[in-house]
């Protein structure tokens, strides 16, 4: 009955359209920081989903608001002991995220120019190894 | 005529009278479990509290027993035989279902763990009451259809599709936006991601099985069932009884878990 | 009705009924969801300088239940991350707030007064206390406390990282050192604590 051979090949259709590859490049998602006051310190976090099939790295970050900025990675050590290693680089396998996210990789802003509230926006500018200078919106929410 | 598995093992007033009791001590037990989440912090006596009912549901409402009474069918094209299949079937389909929502409990158990999302427990109970009775009619008039009340299995059908359809609202329409009004969103967290995907997959199921009841009672209209045939009727009502039995696991897992204060 | 049927109901209730006796005899006391001191140590005294200049004496505060944290204004990640949980949780004890006081104590005197302790915390809440005071005041808490300090290298700008324990401390209505969590821990959890501290017992004092 070639009802169902057209049902079965839109089937089949629908199956393949889903299964392709969502992008094929680096993207940076969901960049957030929390609120601060002038003078401080603050972190951004985001999402690095790398869909492209080369290995990329982090190198740097910038942005207007701070005077300078460094990579961050917090962990623990021994007895609960928190502290933070600064990385030269986050590497960002392909194929793969990284989550930059409270408690382990972080931007750590330095010495915030301004003050940072709940619903305000900033953009930062993130440098990779191979896909090269991605700028992105950080919006400043609680939590 | 081979038996079919149709035998009228009870007369209707006695299987009338047998679904109202068990439904009582559906309400009863749901009153305990209530009892039990406000005064103590008691996981496995929540967990006892759902399985008993979900042992009364599955053998009295579902008749699970039914599996078992498969009677030597010679003739493999016989009524008798096909329906015997049928359920073997319907089961094996409600396991697999059992395998998704089972998926969606333990990702709930280890998300969440002895924490639960804050939610209304007015409208918990509410939605949990509605959906008991709603098994009350649906048993009513699986009942009826086996005796070949027509007239009664409409009604009873129909009632139990209007309860089905007020859950889905009271989920949907009042639930959803109450919690994401309190900050629980499917995007707030795991707690509010856990809760949305429980309650929205379960809600898809009562709406499925609305839709079910639709097409049975349309063709219930039509006469196409009778008291010795009305397999879809079975179904539907077997189908319905489930969607309350997952619920019967959802509600404490996620309303009752560690002592209601206030 | 069914004598089988019955038979069921009565059953049914019977096993519910046992469950829920031995769930009771058995039962152990308040379980809570931090790690528990055990057994209860007094908690030693804190006598720091608040931003308005008046002292901050943590026995003075029996009959609250006091969340200590210790950490440092300069840290961009770990100790926000902590205050906003702390906060989540503060925030949810409803009518019950006032019961409850959280100090966040500084691992960095050297950079951290109480002036900007205090302005660091009423990002979060404005009855959050913040305390600072000279390395010689502070030595003794953190040792007292079992707080691991430790000052990183400073970069070309003066920057430093300090490391340091990040446990939260439960002071409980009795001046005991009653819970600690580890960072990281849920706000619904440290909650659900607070709401069995808050209950316990008389307050005293």
């Amino acid at each position: 009955m070639s009802w169902k051979k057209v049902f079965g090949t839109l089937l089949a259709l629908l199956l393949l359209v889903g299964c392709q590859p969502k992008s094929s490049t680096l993207e940076v998602q969901n960049a957030w920081a929390r609120p601060s006051i002038a003078g401080q310190n603050d972190a951004v976090y985001f999402v690095i989903a790398n869909g492209t099939s080369q290995d990329d790295a982090l190198l740097s970050a910038s942005v207007e608001i701070a005077s300078s900025t460094e990579l961050h990675m917090s962990m623990s050590e021994a007895n609960d002991v928190m502290t933070m290693k600064p990385m030269q680089e986050v590497a960002v396998p392909a194929h793969q995220n990284v989550e930059f996210a409270p408690g382990g990789y972080h931007v750590m802003l330095v010495g915030l120019a301004k003050p940072l509230e709940a619903g305000d926006t900033f953009p930062i500018r993130l440098i990779f190894k191979t896909a090269g200078q991605i700028q992105v919106q950080v919006t400043v929410k609680e939590q | 005529m081979a038996s079919t598995s149709m035998t009228h093992s009870q007369d209707k007033a006695s299987a009338l009278s047998q679904g109202l009791v068990i439904f009582i001590y559906l309400a009863i037990l749901t009153g305990i479990e209530f009892f039990i989440a406000l005064t103590m912090d008691s996981a496995p006596l929540l967990v006892l509290v759902a399985i008993v009912k979900a042992g009364l549901v599955a053998y009295y409402y579902m008749h699970i027993y039914r599996l078992t009474a498969v009677e030597a069918e010679t003739d493999h094209h016989s009524y008798a035989y096909k329906l015997v299949s049928n359920r073997i079937g319907l089961w094996l389909f409600l396991l697999s279902d059992s395998f998704v929502f089972g998926g969606l409990l333990t990702t709930r158990i280890y998300l969440l763990g002895p924490t639960r999302p804050a939610l209304n427990q007015f409208l918990g109970l509410t939605v949990t009451a509605v959906l008991l009775v709603s098994s009350f009619f649906m048993n009513r008039a699986e009942t009826s259809m086996e005796h070949g009340d027509r007239k009664s299995f409409l009604l009873n059908a129909t009632l139990t599709m209007l309860l089905g359809v007020a859950f889905l609202l009271g989920v949907v329409a009042v639930e959803w936006p109450n919690a994401i009004r309190e900050g629980v969103t499917p995007a707030s967290g795991t707690a509010g991601a856990v809760f949305f995907m429980m309650t929205g997959m379960h809600a898809f199921h009562v709406f499925t099985g609305v839709l079910f009841l639709l097409v049975v009672l349309r063709n219930a209209r039509r006469g196409l069932y009778s008291a010795e045939k009305h397999w879809a009727v079975e179904a539907a009502t077997v189908y319905w009884h489930f969607v309350d039995l997952v619920w019967i696991f959802f509600y404490p897992a996620l309303y009752l878990i560690g002592k209601l204060i206030g | 009705m069914d004598r089988k049927l019955a038979w069921v109901g009565l059953a049914s209730l019977a096993l519910i009924a046992l469950a829920i006796v031995a769930t009771l005899m058995l039962g152990k006391p308040p379980q809570f969801r931090g790690t528990t001191y055990d057994p209860l140590v007094p908690a030693p005294e804190i006598a720091l300088k608040k931003a308005n200049g008046e002292e901050y004496r943590l026995t003075d505060q029996k009959g609250k239940v006091v969340l200590l944290y210790f950490g440092y204004t300069y840290c961009p990640d770990i100790c926000p991350t902590t205050l906003a949980t702390l906060k989540q949780a503060y925030t949810n004890l409803g009518s019950d707030a006032n019961k409850v006081e959280i100090v966040f104590i500084t691992v960095d005197p050297d950079r951290d007064t109480p002036q900007s302790m205090q302005r660091y915390v009423n990002q979060f809440d404005a009855s959050f206390i913040g305390l600072s005071g000279s390395t010689a005041d502070l030595q003794p808490v953190w040792t007292e406390y079992g707080i691991f300090r430790e000052l990183g290298p400073k970069d070309a700008s003066g920057n430093y990282i300090v490391s340091h324990t990040a446990r939260i401390l439960v002071v409980d209505k009795q001046g005991n050192l009653h819970l600690s969590y580890p960072y990281g821990e849920q706000w619904q959890d440290i909650l659900f604590d607070l709401r069995l501290l808050i209950n316990q017992g008389g307050s005293q004092g």
